[in-house]
């Protein structure tokens, strides 16, 4: 899985984290580390479609956390790549 | 805010700088940013300000066509024109049919390859010096005559029995256009008799010494530029959404063209005579049968050798007929010309034949009684140089066009076939 926006999803998943926190932990969950461009044109993205939004915040850097809608999104991801997962393992071993 | 964050989230379009600016740069700072983040950094502003949808995607390609163009054309050295205008009157009596190929007579001579050829050979005007470096005399004169010479008749409206001609010449010098300008009128005014009162020549307007450079046309480069980028936009575009069409069309072009060069060359001489006045048997007293069977088998033309294997002798000559041509010009000067697939060959025929014309004239005009010179080669055997067939980029284009076409076949049948299993199943 290396769609940056599904990485931002997945980070999200676990609770509001701002930019930085996002990087540290895609980069110690996915083994990716996504550039700050990479990250804030997933972030632009995201926000667009309302998958994510905005925490306010008194600190210059800007927490996100995930939407309802990008929840679910995340999980028919997740659940598309969970059969794709699950098939190649089960051939793989019948192989 | 360091400098070196500004700078790089001046790579984002305003509206996004003014949303994220400010939590971008803290990101950055927490960063510490090595030049593969900076690099990610101008890539994703880029990727912002470059919104690939219709309208950029075509402006794009215009402005490119435009800037492609434009630094084009200012390469191209400025065109002159010079023009002269000469009147001649008719003669009572002379019909204007008559008069019209006494006119083409004349220019025949005067555009002649060895009068063009004198011409720009004469010290004082010294043309198209880097084209004769690099190209050989023949085409030289031929783009002299074709490209950058008009002569253009045009009736006096006035006086019917007057004939106005314009004559001009294009060249980068506009001292030297004119000069060629007073040469061709000159040449011209020789080449029409003028004992008694058969032609009266008169120069309406002498040769201008031309003005602005009317070559290049660059706004209209320019724009032809803009079109050629924007129809370049729309192939991007047309690539991105229907891929199959322009890889299809893409690879039959490349496959035509590289199929054509499976087809054997076809290199064309030709050659100019004037004789006044000519017999009409004349070109078929050459054409005979024998004759071209004597070409055909003469050990150093050695012609048609793979067709003579397969077929009969009498269908090579049906065959030879084809590709060699005696036309005429007008009622005294013909055109002779041969296509063949080796160029020096074509060349050696097209010479055998002048001689062979010469030959029957001598025999011809003896038994009409005409006892003075009435042959000249106005233009002799040219050597081609590039062939005539197969025109490969013709070939390449179609290729192309059907390729296109049938991408849009296959993409329409892809488009179709699962709705047809759809509604079935």
């Amino acid at each position: 899985m290396s769609d940056p926006t599904l990485l931002v999803l997945a980070s999200l998943a676990e609770g509001d984290k701002h930019g930085y926190a996002m990087m540290e932990d895609i980069e110690r969950f996915a083994g990716t580390r996504l550039g700050p461009g990479t990250l804030y044109g997933a972030i632009t993205r995201l926000e667009e479609r309302g998958w994510i939004r905005p925490v306010p915040s008194e600190d210059r850097r800007q927490p996100y956390t995930i939407t309802a809608t990008g929840r679910k999104h995340l999980e028919e991801q997740v659940g598309a790549l969970d059969a794709i997962v699950k098939t190649a393992q089960r051939r793989l071993k019948h192989a | 805010m360091n400098p070196k964050s500004q700078w790089a989230i001046r790579c984002y379009p305003a509206a996004w700088r003014k949303r994220y600016g400010a939590e971008f740069a803290a990101l950055l700072e927490d960063v510490g940013p090595g030049w593969r983040d900076w690099w990610d950094v101008a890539r994703g502003g880029l990727k912002m300000r470059l919104k690939w949808n219709f309208a950029t995607v075509l402006t794009a390609c215009g402005l490119l066509g435009a800037a492609v163009a434009g630094g084009w054309v200012y390469r191209v050295p400025d065109q002159f024109v010079s023009t002269a205008v000469l009147r001649i009157a008719r003669p009572e009596g002379m019909t204007e049919t008559g008069f019209a190929e006494r006119l083409q007579q004349a220019q025949t001579t005067v555009l002649s390859r060895t009068s063009l050829a004198e011409m720009i050979q004469r010290p004082e005007l010294d043309l198209y010096k880097s084209d004769r470096a690099r190209i050989p005399m023949e085409d030289v004169v031929r783009d002299m005559r074709n490209r950058d010479i008009k002569i253009s008749p045009a009736r006096d409206a006035k006086d019917r029995n007057l004939n106005a001609v314009a004559v001009s010449f294009a060249y980068t010098d506009p001292k030297k256009a004119q000069l060629v300008v007073q040469r061709l009128v000159g040449a011209l005014a020789e080449q029409l008799p003028r004992d008694g009162a058969w032609v009266k020549v008169e120069v309406l307007d002498p040769p201008t010494l031309a003005g602005g450079p009317t070559e290049p046309n660059r706004i209209a480069y320019i724009a032809a530029g803009v079109v050629f980028g924007l129809a370049f936009g729309l192939v991007l575009l047309g690539a991105r959404r229907w891929p199959i069409v322009v890889t299809a069309g893409l690879a039959a072009g490349l496959i035509a063209g590289a199929a054509s060069y499976l087809i054997p060359d076809r290199f064309i001489s030709t050659a100019v005579m004037r004789i006044d006045p000519a017999s009409p048997d004349l070109a078929p007293s050459v054409l005979t049968d024998q004759r071209l069977i004597a070409l055909i088998q003469k050990p150093s033309l050695n012609l048609y050798q793979n067709d003579r294997a397969k077929m009969p002798i009498a269908d090579v000559v049906a065959e030879m007929r084809r590709d060699l041509q005696i036309t005429a010009i007008n009622s005294s000067s013909f055109a002779v010309r041969f296509q063949y697939e080796n160029r020096y060959k074509a060349q050696a025929v097209v010479r055998e034949v002048l001689t062979a014309l010469t030959e029957a004239n001598v025999m011809l005009a003896r038994e009409h009684g005409i006892g003075k010179q009435n042959l000249e080669v106005v233009s002799p055997a040219v050597l081609p140089e590039q062939p005539s067939r197969p025109n490969r980029l013709s070939i390449a284009v179609m290729g192309l066009a059907g390729g296109l076409l049938l991408g849009a076949l296959l993409t329409a049948f892809r488009r179709r076939g699962p709705r047809v299993l759809a509604a079935g199943a």
